[in-house]
């Protein structure tokens, strides 16, 4: 195609404004969790039918969160669940609520399943509710509760968090308290939360800084951001296929290198580091089953942070980033050669948000004789101008920055017996630089406009559950400059208080 | 941004996900819990279900088939065995004029074997038959529900005579193992203890609550959506969002009524002969009674199977091919077999012309159609009128000839909308492979799909009996 010029930052987002945007799963989970005063739930969710993947960046965008004959059966099934257990005990009951009359549960627990007092209409409504629950089911008030319970779990003032005051104005102080909670501690605001909200506390955003500050110190938001995380960098992904017959790829490999990125992302985030700490970081956790990738001896019996060597840093560099990474169209080259394409393809779209291009997978070449993996690679890309434009500046330059790590992420001298060239040139939004190896490579990363806007893109887009477009960039760029110093804690606060979070979008007609 | 790809259509509503509750909290209701996954039952492609019932032996034709052609009514039923059927008649379908393969060896055998697989026998003088391919009721339920066979049943004496069951078949063409003993798929159906200990009295009255309760949850979800759908700040994006709650609402609420008024109602113990089911778990074969109690109890349990989406195909064979049954009709006084009175002659060998065997059989069509008419009660009153095809077609065509040609068929219910109902309509002269395509077809429109070259001779469906 000529012409071709990638985009330095993809904006082709598909925002819609949503006003009514569904709990994930794991709100639900949690959501239900805390307004039932569960002590040890089932995982209700588990079962849930789970996000589409490849649709948006992240499975809390506005756009995957819908509500079909499925999703409802799972929620009618769980809502009968977990009414059955928080109504089947006196126990239970007691730590439910202190009403003891039909009025009284209606309007405490409402308040609590839609995050706001109840309409005297919906109190009648619900009122009656109750009276059907003793009806069909006998005399008692854990037969009229449990009745509430369910209904109200799948009503969709329960289900959808919902933005419905006029356009261009702030949120009110019950839709902050929910979007707060449900963004930060993944689960529904709590009844204090909402007396503060009531309050009018959550109005100035000086006020509105100071409850996100608290929230941000409880651990839940630190495994919200591990989520972000997560899902920024697919740490969890395992490839089951691609490790079938791979006799060092255990399951116990996979979990401890599940864990240990999880680890590494929540002490960034409580540590108060950012994108650069991500980057650049010389830890990473290592258990019994990382350490011999990692050449560490004795191997710790257990997950640990370590300083893994002056080859490495940051997450990138990280056994399992780069194990991740293996996964390739051809099975003969793995475990052992390293996936280039695939580390370059995570950089360049996960990283620095360059477009994710469509993936055309060609077999590799087998590796011959006097050549390295970072030849074969480009003799078969810089082929045909088609892939080279592509690949040549931009996937292979960064891939091939870690071609001192094989297909299991350990360090090598030699490639085939030859010497490895970890060299590379990228063109970033701020200009070409240079770069020896990967270490260089995230040293420029950790102070790229790029990759911090990037960040500050990716984080808005999961804060705001939304694809973020380029009418968005000047309040990204100020995002970014955030994130340039200071951390992901400091980059969700900014986030917080941008109108984009606090005021309503009128959506798309 | 990645590509959105097209979201994968979720599972689609099943009894078992419709009553199922999460971590085993809620729910123990043990006549369900043998229900196995199975396929769709959405609202907009509602299963067919069908039982192909092969009746040993011929019928009396002149005193067998309406009078006339076309619709089936009070006069052209009158002095008829199908008269039994008049109840029924607005929802039946005759058809003249379907032929099976000549036969080349045993017809008694014969004739079921191709009654189902529209082929001939290929080991046609064998006491059991070798199909050339499935038997229709394999073939639909392969479509349907793969991996699930068809139910299988069989109301005979079990090799008290020449052979025993021939109508079902795999793919392979070997006979298909069949269930003798009612008994046996009402254990099977029902479960005599429930996981929990609770009886299914309690379990059915546990889920006939949760149902009331769901559709009054669902109505306020459905009034709650209504009025935000109409809210002028939502944008079109969450207008769809909505709107597609609150479809979905309405399709689990369309599909409960598909499951009947209550879906319990359908699903369930309710209107089984619990007592008669029971009492046949010492069952020993009755020469006189047997063959038509255990044809209506089989009949009970497919419809109440079928109500439950627990199998969407199943396959009847009514009498053994040389059949040692002892019908207690007037003019059997003397106790012949059917098998004689089929060949109009104390003989399985040979035929005679005897006049009160002919009289006999008449009556004993008229019984027949009785039994017909009782099994079709169950289908009715589980609703499955309208999803449902209930075939009768006999071995042969009348009782001394054994003849192939023009042998009864008799259609049940309308296989959501496909066929023709209320109506006595004439073939010409075809094969039953044609008559097969059309019923396999209205089995499985639900997947899209149709067939036209089931078994062998001319390709394609019998357009006549297609509404």
């Amino acid at each position: 195609m000529a012409g071709f010029q990638p985009t330095p930052t993809d904006w082709e987002g598909r925002p819609i404004y949503s006003r009514m945007v569904r709990l994930t799963n794991s709100q639900w989970q949690h959501a239900v969790t805390d307004i039932l005063r569960l002590s040890a739930p089932p995982n209700f969710a588990e079962g849930f039918e789970p996000p589409y993947p490849y649709i948006s960046d992240f499975t809390n965008n506005e756009r995957v969160l819908n509500v079909g004959e499925r999703q409802l059966q799972d929620y009618e099934a769980a809502a009968e669940a977990a009414a059955a257990l928080a109504t089947g005990s006196a126990s239970a009951l007691a730590a439910l609520s202190d009403e003891t009359t039909a009025e009284g549960f209606v309007r405490v627990f409402g308040k609590r399943a839609f995050r706001r007092p109840l309409t005297h209409d919906e109190e009648v409504k619900y009122q009656q509710v109750f009276t059907q629950g003793e009806t069909l089911y006998g005399a008692g008030f854990a037969n009229g509760a449990s009745l509430v319970i369910r209904a109200m779990l799948q009503s969709p003032e329960f289900l959808y968090r919902s933005e419905l005051g006029p356009a261009g104005e702030p949120l009110n102080g019950y839709e902050l308290a929910s979007k707060l909670s449900l963004l930060l501690l993944d689960t529904t605001p709590s009844d204090a939360l909402l007396d503060i909200a009531a309050a009018g506390q959550l109005d100035s955003v000086d006020a509105l800084e100071a409850t996100a500050r608290q929230m941000l110190e409880d651990p839940r938001a630190r495994d919200a951001l591990r989520t972000f995380h997560v899902e920024l960098y697919h740490s969890d992904a395992s490839y089951p296929n691609y490790w079938s017959g791979v006799p060092e790829f255990t399951d116990a490999l996979h979990a401890e290198f599940v864990e240990g990125s999880h680890r590494f992302f929540d002490d960034v985030f409580t540590e108060n580091g950012g994108l650069r700490e991500l980057l650049t970081s010389d830890r990473a956790y290592v258990g019994p089953n990382l350490a011999p990738f990692y050449g560490i001896t004795p191997a710790p019996s257990a997950l640990e942070a370590r300083l893994v060597g002056s080859s490495r840093i940051g997450y990138f560099m990280q056994v399992p980033f780069l194990l991740l990474t293996h996964a390739s169209i051809d099975r003969t080259i793995i475990p052992r050669e390293p996936n280039s394409i695939g580390r370059g393809v995570t950089l360049e779209g996960r990283v620095l948000c360059g477009l994710e291009y469509g993936l055309e997978l060609s077999r590799l070449p087998a590796l011959e004789p006097n050549q390295t993996n970072r030849q074969r690679i480009s003799a078969l890309t810089n082929a045909d101008p088609s892939c080279a434009r592509c690949h040549q500046d931009r996937i292979d330059a960064l891939g091939f920055a870690f071609e001192n790590f094989d297909g299991f992420g350990q360090e090598r001298q030699t490639d085939n017996g030859l010497p490895i060239d970890t060299s590379g040139r990228y063109p970033f939004t701020e200009g070409v630089k240079e770069f020896a190896d990967g270490k260089e490579l995230m040293t420029i990363l950790a102070s790229s406009e790029q990759a911090h806007l990037c960040y500050a893109k990716m984080l808005a887009s999961y804060g705001l559950q939304r694809d973020i477009i380029e009418a968005d960039s000047a309040f990204i760029e100020t995002l970014a400059k955030v994130s340039r110093s200071g951390s992901t804690k400091e980059l969700v606060i900014s986030l917080i208080k941008a109108p984009a979070f606090r005021v309503r979008e009128a959506g798309n007609p | 941004m990645s590509t959105a790809l097209r979201a994968p259509r979720p599972p689609r509503l099943n009894r078992r996900n419709f009553l199922r509750g999460a971590a085993g909290v809620t729910l123990a209701l043990p006549f369900l819990e043998g229900m196995p996954e199975r396929s769709a039952w959405a609202a907009d492609a509602k299963p067919v279900f069908s039982l192909f019932i092969c009746a040993v032996g011929g019928v009396v034709p002149e005193l067998f088939f309406p009078t006339a052609h076309g619709p089936i009514t009070a006069e052209t039923l009158a002095g008829k065995a199908t008269v039994e059927l008049a109840a029924h008649a607005s929802n039946l379908l005759f058809v003249s004029g379907v032929s099976r393969p000549p036969s080349t060896g045993d017809s008694h055998v014969e004739g079921l074997c191709e009654a189902l697989t529209g082929s001939p026998d290929s080991n046609p003088n064998a006491q059991i038959a070798t199909a050339m391919g499935p038997s229709a009721d394999t073939f639909i339920a392969a479509k349907v529900h793969p991996g699930l066979a068809p139910l299988v049943l069989y109301s005979g004496q079990r090799l008290n005579g020449w052979s025993t069951w021939n109508l079902s078949f795999e793919e392979s063409g070997e006979r298909a193992s069949a269930i003798w003993n009612p008994y046996t798929l009402y254990k099977e159906l029902i479960g005599l203890v429930a996981p929990d200990g609770s009886t299914t009295a309690a379990a059915e009255k546990a889920a006939r609550l949760l149902l009331e309760s769901r559709k009054s949850i669902h109505d306020l979800v459905r009034d709650d959506l209504a009025a935000l759908i109409r809210s002028p700040r939502l944008s079109s994006a969450d207008r769809e969002r909505l709107q597609l709650h609150f479809d979905s609402v309405r399709d689990v609420e369309i599909a409960m009524g598909g499951m009947g008024n209550t879906a319990v109602e359908r699903c369930s113990s309710d209107g089984l002969a619990i007592d008669q089911l029971q009492a046949m778990e010492n069952f020993v074969y009755d020469r006189y009674e047997s063959t038509e109690a255990v044809g209506k109890l089989h009949m009970s349990l497919v419809a109440l199977a079928f109500a439950c989406n627990y199998r969407r195909a199943a396959s009847l064979q009514w009498g053994d091919p040389t059949d040692y049954t002892v019908y207690r009709v007037p003019s059997n006084a003397r106790e012949w077999r059917f098998n004689y009175i089929q060949h109009r002659a104390q003989s399985d060998s040979s035929t005679g012309t005897d006049p009160l065997a002919a009289q006999a059989h008449a009556e004993i069509d008229v019984l027949r159609m009785r039994s017909l008419a009782a099994g079709l009660d169950y289908f009715n009153a589980r609703g499955l009128r309208d999803q449902c095809q209930v075939l009768w077609t006999n071995s042969f065509s009348d009782g001394p000839s054994h003849s192939f040609v023009n042998v009864p068929h008799i259609i049940w219910g309308s296989a959501g909308g496909y066929l023709k109902q209320g109506e006595f309509v004439d073939a010409g002269d075809v094969r039953n492979n044609r008559l097969l395509n059309t019923l396999i077809s209205a089995a499985i429109q639900d997947t899209g799909s149709s067939v036209e070259d089931f078994g062998q001779g001319s390709p394609g469906q019998l357009d006549v009996m297609r509404a």
